[in-house]
């Protein structure tokens, strides 16, 4: 497409640049012009059934569908006539004919294509004076539900089980005003990108069965993120409504993961609001109680840590990351450790599973968001050879205290770590769950987790993309890195706590210094490529 | 007090209507007698209700005023015919109230001829300002406000009424 030579035209008037074979609604939206449609969606081959985006053309008699009529030179194009207004009056009141117009119980209204569009550009009345179609309201599968009688039959949901997932479950069944979307029979839509069927539904035909009656769309607010359930990083917008995450839908990125998410990256938000999230920090004191103060925790470390290391030499201290904690935090965190003079730096991550192929997405086999910016933050070695190296050292008992991030979002500490941490003399674990069967912990501590951070991660392509705060955090809990920050002030590393963007400036400058990236906010939402994804290179480490 | 020895300006119309200005001084006038008693006589009519005067003050916990048409008192969730909520909890209200004092959360219901149904309706009545506009907004006519005006309570919580209470009022 961009060898693709350019073809000037003009729409309503305005003369417009675009490759030749650009269809003329891609054009107009480009140029900020309003066409109102359906059944198009950029990231699907064009189909031009819903008769929504007429326009008319100097070359054509009728008004055409602009959704399938290429631009070409000298065209001219008409938006905004008469002719255009009656032809989408017509057609939205053909799909109003049998629409429920149950927009108050619909979990789509808010944001449906059709209510934006009846609103714009629809008839003030209705001809129909007969009863409506009735359709069926089913489960298509485990994530996706039916509500039949709202389907305009825009056929995008079964493009993309056809274009997207290649799953093809999706099929328009019966003829004339009896089309349904639906399913074969025995065939559920169960496949990793069912949802995105839900986002990209114009009307409230396929339905969340998660998201069922959560929220409401306009009340809840936006926020750009990424994804933190895998290496792919996909980019979302992370709604929350009173503080609390409702709902997270994927958000347009050409280069790590076009308009799709999958399934299971919708669902990385609810370690933070389910019921067993560990909210109040335990740090065990000398005479055996409990002090549950936030202000306490960075000194309990690391009096713990420092006691440690006075007793049975710096050696004896280990530290465990995690490939879900952000850029910043990892950077601190090896900072802090090189200043306690250990060695023993290593980082948990999740084990590698089935990559899963689909024809136009990818779900990588790594779960774990930030695995890259370990490697090239605590250094490669952290994520194997370290982790063993510390496994025996717990248990020939030469390494006697630890800080471990157990952040995993569902992971669970594997059996042989969980009977190896329970010799240990100290042990601090920020953790997502209370951990009650690791009883011999001294100091336990909320960890903070999706949409609730600042920073940055690195995705397996090498891209570097911005983590927003979507939800205030807990009041009981503080950040990671402040808390990291603290224990290195108390070491006179650092003179006063700075903010994850302060973080990023000093991390940019020793980790990628080639890159001229000075402020977070150089990120924007799309991200920046720091390493090429095809090659390989030796990855240096912080010195 | 200087108004009434200056010039009782009634008592004198009514006692001269001929327009005798010479008694007007004199000694009836200077020891008020008339003007008192006349005073007097008018007290007594009211008291004794000799001129058919109305009573305008209630006793007000015992009597009261009815209530004007209209009048936007405590809200009140209707009920249907088979005594379920008429609420689909379409979140109208909650949009519209300019106060932000309706909470919602919805739940599927569990009938045939309806999908959604309130789990929790909260109105917290201290913050309402009584505008009526969830009973305008509202598309199930399930939300009205009553004629009652007088509840008190004597903390904060009881004042934020849940789906019972509404449904109750």
């Amino acid at each position: 497409m961009s060898e693709a030579k350019l073809v000037k035209f003009k729409i309503n008037g305005q003369e417009i640049e675009a490759p030749a074979g650009t269809m003329v609604i891609k054009a107009a939206h480009e140029a900020g012009i309003d066409v109102p449609h359906f059944c198009y969606h950029p990231g699907l081959t064009p189909d031009g059934n819903c008769r929504m985006c007429l326009v008319e053309a100097s070359n054509a008699r009728k008004p055409v569908a602009s959704c399938v009529t290429p631009v070409a030179e000298g065209l001219e194009i008409t938006t905004d006539s008469d002719t255009v207004k009656e032809a989408r009056e017509g057609v939205l009141e053909l799909m109003l004919l049998n629409h429920p117009l149950d927009c108050p119980i619909c979990d789509k209204s808010g944001e449906c294509m059709l209510q934006d569009n009846v609103y714009d550009h629809g008839p003030d009345n209705s001809r129909m004076t007969e009863p409506k179609m009735m359709k069926p309201t089913k489960d298509l599968g485990s994530t996706v539900a039916l509500w039949g009688n709202r389907c305009i039959v825009c056929q995008r949901c079964t493009r993309f089980c056809e274009e997207v997932s290649g799953t093809g479950e999706l099929a328009i069944i019966h003829r004339g005003d009896s089309s349904v979307v639906d399913v074969f029979p025995g065939y559920p839509l169960e496949n990793d990108l069912s949802l995105n069927t839900v986002d990209i539904c114009p009307v409230g035909a396929l339905i969340s069965k998660d998201f069922l009656y959560e929220a409401r769309v306009w009340n809840m607010k936006d926020t750009p993120s990424i994804c933190t359930g895998c290496s792919k990083g996909c980019n979302v917008e992370i709604q929350q409504e009173r503080n609390q995450t409702r709902r997270i839908v994927p958000r347009h990125n050409p280069e790590v993961n076009d308009y799709w998410m999958c399934d299971e990256g919708r669902e990385v938000f609810k370690p933070a609001v389910s019921e067993d999230r560990l909210l109040d920090y335990q740090l065990r004191t000398a005479d055996g109680t409990i002090d549950t103060n936030p202000k306490n925790a960075a000194s309990a470390i690391f009096n713990g840590l420092n006691q440690v290391s006075a007793n049975h030499g710096t050696q004896a201290i280990a530290g465990i990351g995690s490939a879900f904690m952000s850029c910043e935090e990892l950077y601190v965190f090896k900072l802090l450790f090189d200043g306690l003079q250990t060695p023993h730096l290593g980082a948990f991550s999740r084990p590698q599973r089935e990559a899963k192929s689909f024809k136009q997405f990818e779900i990588p086999g790594d779960p774990n968001p930030n695995r890259l910016g370990v490697e090239r933050i605590l250094g490669r070695e952290a994520l194997e050879e370290n982790l063993e190296k510390i496994l025996s050292g717990i248990q020939n008992q030469s390494i006697r205290g630890a800080l471990i991030f157990d952040d995993l979002l569902d992971w669970d500490l594997p059996a042989e770590w969980q009977s190896a941490l329970s010799q240990l003399e100290f042990l601090a674990i920020f953790s997502l769950r209370d951990r009650t069967h690791l009883p011999q912990h001294s100091c336990l501590l909320p960890a903070t987790t999706f949409g609730e951070k600042d920073g940055s991660m690195l995705n397996g392509e090498g891209r570097l993309q911005r983590l927003r705060i979507a939800t205030q955090l807990p009041r009981t809990i503080r950040y990671e890195h402040e808390i990291l920050q603290q224990m290195q002030q108390e070491l006179g590393m650092r003179s006063k706590v700075v903010p994850p963007s302060a973080l990023f400036k000093e991390m940019g400058k020793a980790v990628w210094p080639q890159l001229e990236i000075s402020t977070i906010r150089e990120l924007g939402d799309q991200g920046i490529q720091v390493e090429s994804p095809t090659e390989n290179p030796q990855r240096a480490t912080v010195s | 007090m200087t108004t009434s020895t200056a010039s009782p300006p009634e008592t004198q119309q009514t006692q001269a209507p001929t327009g005798e200005k010479k008694k007007s001084t004199g000694f009836k006038f200077k020891t008020y007698i008339p003007a008192v008693i006349t005073g007097l006589w008018n007290t007594f009519k009211h008291i004794l209700k000799l001129d058919g005067h109305k009573t305008f003050t209630l006793n007000y916990p015992e009597e009261k005023l009815p209530v004007k048409k209209g009048y936007r008192g405590e809200h009140r969730l209707k009920k249907d015919e088979l005594g379920r909520e008429k609420c689909v909890a379409c979140f109208m209200c909650q949009t519209v109230c300019p106060s932000v004092c309706i909470r919602i959360i919805a739940e599927e219901a569990p009938w045939e001829d309806r999908d959604k149904r309130p789990a929790v309706f909260e109105i917290d009545m201290l913050r309402c300002i009584y505008c009526g506009m969830c009973e305008e907004a509202c598309p199930c006519d399930a939300i009205e406000l009553t004629e009652t005006y007088n509840v008190v309570a004597t903390n904060r919580h009881a004042k934020v009424y849940d789906k019972d209470r509404l449904l109750s009022n």
